[in-house]
């Protein structure tokens, strides 16, 4: 039996500040953007589009959720860029794909060197890192959010711990 | 633990940094929702208008 729509709303506003930290993510830390994924995600989860199976937690099965609606809105944008000449002549405006400058000023440098890392890796990289360390999830949680094996997760994991840590400190680099 | 070595350290307080600043400016759940759904309002109405910026408009709300 799934879940009440007053028990959906407490899941999510029990886990709403991580889900927003996987959307920036998800998202290449563009604040807009992710937020735009969280609330499409939100959505199908109320209104049943994505339906919890109970067959992991809550959390690892929203953060699943949030990771192929934001891939859906990648797929749009690149359908749009396809069509920005058009869409230029009509007067519409589109969101650029650079992260918001808003976002970066009010970082930490400190911060502000990690994500500039964390762009650079490819996406499962970034996205198994994010899971085991900003989301403390471990290396099984974050291969069940990801779609993949665990085999699969830990060489992510270990690949994208290597480079970033070669990208926040070149002095190291072997 | 993977997470137990020198660069698993490292990396781990700084992740707890950067989660720590991006919960310091975040909002709960109500306010994001109240907020998402005043936005896509003001989306609406500027997409039954051509030629108003909606996601400009849409960015002040």
């Amino acid at each position: 039996m799934g879940l009440t729509r007053a028990e959906l709303e407490a899941g999510l506003e029990e886990h709403h500040a991580a889900s927003l930290g996987w959307a920036l993510s998800c998202c290449g830390w563009d604040r807009g953007e992710a937020e735009d994924v969280l609330q499409s995600s939100y959505l199908k989860v109320l209104d049943g589009r994505a339906r919890f199976g109970a067959r992991s937690s809550f959390r690892t099965w929203l953060f699943g959720v949030i990771r192929r609606t934001a891939a859906e809105h990648r797929r749009r944008a690149a359908l749009r860029r396809l069509w920005l000449p058009l869409a230029r002549a009509d007067g519409a405006v589109l969101r650029d794909a650079a992260p918001d400058p808003a976002s970066a000023l009010e970082r930490t440098e400190t911060s502000t060197r990690l994500v500039a890392a964390l762009r650079m890796l490819p996406r499962r990289q970034r996205e198994t890192l994010h899971l085991v360390f900003y989301e403390e999830l471990t290396l099984r949680e974050a291969a069940e959010v990801l779609g993949v094996t665990i085999g699969a997760a830990r060489q992510h994991y270990d690949r994208g711990k290597r480079r970033l840590r070669e990208l926040l400190d070149p002095e190291n680099r072997p | 633990m993977t997470r137990e070595d020198e660069t698993g350290r490292d990396l781990a307080a700084r992740f707890a940094r950067l989660r720590a600043e991006e919960n310091a400016r975040g909002e709960d759940y109500a306010r994001f929702s109240a907020r998402m759904a005043a936005r896509e309002r003001l989306r609406e109405r500027h997409r039954r208008r051509p030629g108003v910026p909606a996601l400009a408009a849409a960015a002040v709300v």
